[in-house]
């Protein structure tokens, strides 16, 4: 509700500025509230500040299939915003259709990770485009290809003058304006949100499954971003060759490990795991009661749950659904 | 009358203030101290006698005889400082500068906006600080696009090496260094003093500072192509190979 109402705010202003023909479309687009009940973003929106103008370019760029080599994959081909922005299938088919070697991940509330992949090895979120953008396997593009096509498209150039001031296309223009729209991928008005702001109640189910949560998934899954952002083997052991974090460390002790998922929108995001390899949440809850491999400790010998208790914290796994993120035009195709 | 009359102005002036961007007042000009230019000019050598050296020429390694050909050499020279006979330094801003060798043996960069003056030494930087390799997409020389950057794990690649070898097990070697933290910082700085010729920066002058860089240092301490054909991430060996590369760099002369 919360988020709609913010959705609504933002439209307006989005109005007042494109009425206002003195207003400049640089100028920022009013301080963009961020969820009052999350932590301080880790996103630095002073360095890129949002507005109309660039977080329409950005929304453009998403969507286009111009950023890959044969114009055939956006971003959002593997990330879809009716399952918050994560894909349907195990591992995403790219340009030549190659297949990827992980799960597309959700892109939500992307201003408050700490790094970025699921071996952590981005550090910016800036950053984080390039490697889909020229990996072989996704986009299968250069960065200075996808600049000499948007250099000689007929919109790209006066998008980017009204973004930045300048039509230059370069590096970093064109990644800041990606990050002005993916930053604003926020995800804060799921039921849960409602309850912890007292303006709805859980279920008696729901609350039993909020308090098994709390007593056995909280302390990597944690509130209100619904991970911790560190990485860790949670004992699933896959058939792909993936040494997770320490492809990017070299550490031993890393392999396997990849950075806690958040939980919002969980019951949207299947197939689940790194490689995709668990369909549903039954087999979530599942896995963690007999934990393989090097599993972390905080696991422990797994987690003991009745079929009841499965069922509850189920349930209270879907008051993550944020309906409104899912569907709001905001973020949809332009 | 008078005051719809004196209303309206005030309105149209409220109108004109609300609406205007407001013109910055132009600063007084500064006056700006004279400036000149200074050429930073590599030339590559052949072991630790500086021998002939050239992109796309095969090489004998003179302490592992492998055959060695290079296709490119790139790597970052950067935080540039120059320093003066009383002890005081010039820090050039921005200073971040790709040294691209593609052919021959003999690569260099400019440097402008030198305050005019005599220096008696430089500081420089083989890679790039650890600050611009944690703060997001950067523009100029360091911009991702110039290759010379690792899009699945941040950082700049510092040095790039590739080449062939027939002792190689693929036929080539791939030498990506880089790593800006921790046990892992391949970061190396450089201090060379100019001795008797000091450099003398004028406006219309482009004096220059000549350094040898041994190309054959990658392998310094007998390491072979065999046994190391590829380094492709941060790490120990990342590390031991930058400190070999940068320790070939030796200043040969200045020219006024």
């Amino acid at each position: 509700m919360k988020t709609r109402l913010w959705s609504l705010v933002i439209s307006g202003l989005l109005f007042l500025m494109a009425s206002c023909k003195q207003e400049s479309p640089q100028t920022p687009a009013a301080a963009w509230p961020l969820p009052m009940h999350f932590p301080p973003p880790v996103y630095n929106f002073d360095q890129n500040t949002t507005t109309a103008a660039g977080f329409a370019l950005g929304k453009a760029l998403f969507y286009d299939p111009i950023l890959s080599r044969d114009s055939t994959i956006s971003c959002a081909s593997c990330h879809l915003q009716s399952h918050a922005f994560a894909d349907v299938v195990a591992f995403s088919q790219g340009v030549d259709a190659k297949r990827g070697r992980r799960n597309a991940p959700a892109l939500q509330n992307l201003a408050w990770h700490t790094s970025f992949n699921l071996d952590g090895g981005i550090n910016h979120l800036d950053l984080q485009p390039i490697a889909p953008i020229t990996d072989s396997t996704e986009h299968g593009e250069t960065l200075l290809g996808v600049f000499e096509k948007l250099r000689n498209s007929e919109t790209y150039p006066q998008r980017f003058q009204a973004a930045f001031g300048s039509s230059e296309i370069n590096d970093k223009s064109f990644l800041l304006a990606i990050s002005q729209f993916t930053s604003r991928l926020i995800s804060a008005s799921s039921k849960y949100d409602a309850v912890k702001q007292g303006q709805e109640r859980f279920n008696a189910e729901e609350q039993r499954g909020y308090a098994l949560f709390q007593s056995h998934c909280a302390s990597c899954h944690q509130e209100p971003l619904f991970s911790d952002f560190s990485f860790r083997n949670n004992g699933h052991v896959s058939s792909t060759q993936d040494l997770g974090r320490a492809a990017v460390t070299g550490a031993a002790s890393d392999e396997g490990k990849f950075r806690v998922p958040s939980l919002r929108n969980i019951a949207r995001t299947a197939p689940y795991m790194h490689d995709g390899g668990l369909l549903d949440l039954e087999a979530v809850v599942a896995h963690y009661r007999q934990p393989r491999g090097s599993a972390d400790p905080a696991i422990g010998n797994g987690i003991v749950l009745s079929a009841e208790d499965k069922a509850d914290l189920i349930r209270f796994l879907h008051t993550l659904t944020d309906w409104t993120f899912l569907s709001d035009p905001l973020f949809s195709a332009p | 009358m008078k005051n719809t009359k004196y209303t309206i102005i005030l309105f149209l002036v409220a109108t004109f203030f609300s609406c205007t961007k407001e013109n910055p007042t132009p600063s007084p000009t500064p006056t700006e101290p004279e400036t000149g230019s200074v050429v930073l000019k590599f030339d590559h050598g052949w072991g630790s006698t500086y021998g002939p050296f050239s992109i796309g020429q095969a090489m004998v390694h003179p302490g592992t005889s492998d055959e060695i050909t290079f296709s490119l050499l790139s790597y970052y020279i950067s935080n540039v400082k120059l320093k003066k006979a009383d002890g005081s330094e010039y820090a050039q801003p921005e200073s971040y500068h790709l040294v691209r060798l593609n052919s021959g043996s003999l690569a260099e960069i400019v440097l402008t906006n030198i305050p005019v003056g005599e220096y008696t030494g430089i500081t420089y930087t083989i890679g790039v600080d650890s600050t611009r390799n944690v703060s997001g997409v950067q523009e100029g020389a360091l911009s991702p696009s110039n290759g010379m950057f690792w899009s699945w794990n941040t950082g700049y690649i510092f040095v790039k090496a590739e080449g062939t070898s027939p002792q190689s097990s693929n036929g080539e070697f791939k030498y990506h260094l880089g790593g800006f933290s921790g046990e892992n910082n391949a970061i190396r700085t450089n201090t060379r003093n100019f001795g008797a010729s000091p450099l003398r920066v004028a406006k219309n002058a482009e004096p220059s500072i000549h350094f040898l860089v041994n190309a054959a240092r990658f392998w310094h301490g007998g390491l072979r192509i065999a046994d190391r054909n590829r380094i492709h991430m941060p790490g120990a060996n990342a590390v031991t190979m930058a400190t070999n590369f940068s320790d070939g760099f030796l200043l040969d002369h200045i020219h006024n």
